[in-house]
């Protein structure tokens, strides 16, 4: 194939009602390459969410695309119509969220709703269907998956709830599917569960994933690449190892100095003092500079310029004379 | 302090259990037996510490929470506090004691109500403590102050306040009760890392100047190794480890603790171990094959 799966190029997203519309994601470019994870990571409020959002073209009320492009597999899908947004959703792009019972119908055992999906997007005969669930459900790590699959969402734990999701999600065989913050309700070993379950998916279906998560280390152990966004724009992206290890954004440097270790020493957690900006007050120049601790004059005036050194791009004024 | 004052908690053999509902749990396990959430768990919390509580979902942390503020008796078990059975305290100590422990919550947002005003959600815990309500402007900016928020988040209504703003108006309502101990669950979860370490700090600070106690459930290790000096490790009810993070985060004796250390991410590390048959044994959701079996039902 030609071209990334997934190319999204100077999307704007903004909230508002007739007149006054705001912008709260603010130019982000991004791509995912078929069979690639992909990690966007940031504070709560960066915009991940809403980003993610667009793409399935399943953006809140009051919300829209301003400008920019999101092409998937060379198709526009920005005012794309709903009809043809619908199978898209369903049969290409799948999506999984924080919380699996808001994705799951409460009043529908598990199985059936992923035999339903399966009948709709692939459609498969019941037979074949009930037989694939068996399957699916297996391959995303649950045990006893024929009589699991009789079972209603309630009375699964989280991390099986996560699982069945992710088996509903990747039904259709899509060539994509985006995890948002798919192990934030979860505790560590059940993070670790879901974290091996779509490490495997990734393998063995060969599934393109777009992980958002705010966790820096669970980005860094399973994505090919990362985007670190602040206050609605990408900041700093590139190959997860040079990332992490020579992170070249001020941001993304505090960030990772946060991330508690457990070799890490007594004493006051190293924090970025402050908050994000609230949107609507973003400064002309670079939103970090009330936060950064190299910020220079010119700063909060002017826009940082983008600098891509072999495809690890930052967006700051460090460094320029 | 002199060193033999008794612990401000103690628990010995707590134990609570839940009658499970007819549902697919009871039938798995067949039929509506009892089972115990809490099973014997001791622990002494020395006053003035930070005592931390690990373990995977449904260990029951929480329960213990629940029982420590006393929102849930345990079906047995003594718990003493600063020495004393709260079992057989008469009303006023029983009152006393309830006001001398107070919780923060994971997610603040829905313990707070959304219609009052931080200042009201502020004034109604000094009142409810007997603070008058001459001295309550004067506690309630000092309150503010040591929880770190400008007086003018006063005016606000929890749906306009940030997780973080929303997390230390919880800790300024429990520290408005004075109280000798704090529960904290899951303080942090709900929060980015960046304000992970401002609470976290605060916590500490609260302890270090006040000497107030705090027992910290957190699922995150590196927290609880950094601000615990004891932390206690709950699997399926049962507390099966103890002890300073020193030693059950460095040389930790049970299996359970090292599939919990294990499933730390461990960020650029952990990928370049090229085995990567930990994942694999995660994702099938194995546990650990040298722990019991922690249940499928993770
Ligand atoms: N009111 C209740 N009725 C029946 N069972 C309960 C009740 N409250 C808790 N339990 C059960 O008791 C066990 C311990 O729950 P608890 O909430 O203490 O876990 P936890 O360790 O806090 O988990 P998490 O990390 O997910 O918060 C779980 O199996 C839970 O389902
Ligand atoms: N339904 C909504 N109405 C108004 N503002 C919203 C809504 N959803 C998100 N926002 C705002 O858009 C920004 C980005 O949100 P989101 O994409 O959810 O962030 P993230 O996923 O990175 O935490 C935030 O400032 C948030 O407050
Ligand atoms: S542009 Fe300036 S303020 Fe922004 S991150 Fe770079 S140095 Fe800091
Ligand atoms: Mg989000
Ligand atoms: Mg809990």
């Amino acid at each position: 194939m030609s071209g990334p799966l997934l190319q999204i190029d100077g999307l704007h997203i903004a909230f508002g009602s007739r007149s006054v519309w705001r912008d709260v994601v603010r130019g982000v470019d991004l791509r995912v390459s078929a069979g690639e994870v992909v990690g966007l990571v940031g504070e709560s409020g960066s915009g991940k969410s809403l980003t993610a959002l667009s793409v399935m073209g399943l953006l809140p009320l009051g919300a829209k695309v301003s400008s920019g492009r999101i092409l998937f597999d060379g198709t526009e899908l920005v005012g794309m119509r709903d009809g043809a947004m619908n199978k898209l959703r369903g049969r290409d792009i799948g999506m999984i969220f924080q919380d699996p019972l808001s994705a799951l119908n409460p009043a529908i055992p598990v199985g059936k709703q992923i035999v339903d999906s399966l009948r709709t997007h692939a459609s498969m005969t019941r037979r074949a269907a009930e037989a694939r669930v068996v399957e699916l459900l297996d391959l995303v790590g649950i045990n006893q998956p024929a009589e699991r699959a009789r079972a209603y969402a309630h009375e699964l734990s989280g991390g099986m709830r996560q699982r069945v999701m992710t088996a509903l999600a990747v039904s259709s065989n899509p060539k994509l599917l985006i995890a948002d913050e798919p192990t934030t309700a979860l505790d560590v070993t059940v993070q670790a569960q879901v974290i091996g379950m779509l490490d495997r998916i990734r393998r063995d279906l060969g599934i393109a994933v777009l992980f958002i998560s705010h966790n820096l280390d669970l980005v860094a152990s399973i994505c090919d690449r990362v985007s670190v966004m602040y206050a609605g724009r990408v900041v700093e992206s590139g190959a997860v190892e040079p990332l992490f290890d020579a992170p070249r954004h001020p941001y993304t440097r505090q960030l990772l100095r946060c991330v508690p270790r457990l070799d890490g020493g007594t004493g006051p957690m190293p924090t970025i003092p402050g908050l994000p900006p609230r949107f609507g007050s973003v400064l002309p120049g670079c939103a970090f500079t009330p936060r950064c601790v190299v910020s220079q004059a010119r700063c909060s005036a002017q826009a940082p310029p983008m600098r891509r050194e072999s495809g690890h791009l930052s967006v700051c004024w460090e460094g320029v004379p | 302090m002199s060193t033999d004052a008794p612990p401000i908690l103690e628990l010995r053999q707590i134990r609570k259990e839940y009658m499970l509902r007819q549902g697919m749990l009871a039938r798995l396990r067949g039929g509506g037996k009892p089972f115990a959430a809490v099973d014997g768990v001791s622990f002494a919390v020395p006053r003035g510490s930070i005592f931390g509580l690990v373990g995977e979902s449904g260990s029951g942390k929480s329960t213990l929470a629940q029982i420590i503020v006393r929102l849930i008796e345990p079906t047995s078990g003594t718990m003493l506090f600063n020495g004393q059975d709260v079992a057989g305290l008469d009303r006023a100590a029983a009152q006393r004691f309830r006001r001398g422990v107070q919780m923060v919550f994971q997610d603040t947002g829905s313990s707070l109500n959304p219609r009052k005003r931080v200042r009201r959600v502020i004034a109604e815990a000094l009142a409810a403590r007997g603070v008058t309500r001459a001295n309550a402007a004067t506690e309630t900016a000092r309150l503010m102050d040591r929880v770190g928020l400008d007086t003018p988040m006063l005016a606000r209504f929890p749906h306009e306040l940030s997780g973080g703003q929303r997390q230390r108006v919880g800790i300024a309502r429990a520290l408005a009760m004075a109280p000798d101990l704090l529960v904290a669950d899951e303080p942090v979860s709900a929060l980015d890392v960046s304000l992970q370490g401002q609470i976290i700090n605060l916590l500490q600070e609260i302890n270090a100047s006040l000497g107030l106690s705090i027992v910290l459930i957190s699922h995150d290790l590196a927290v609880v190794a950094r601000v615990c000096s004891a932390l206690g490790v709950m699997s399926k009810g049962h507390m099966v480890e103890s002890g300073p993070p020193s030693r059950v985060l460095v040389a930790p004796e049970h299996p359970y603790t090292r599939t919990l250390l294990a499933a730390v991410p461990s960020g650029l590390k952990g990928r370049r171990q090229t085995d990567r048959t930990l994942m694999d044994a995660f994702a099938a959701g194995d546990m650990a094959a040298a722990t019991a079996p922690v249940g499928s039902e993770a």
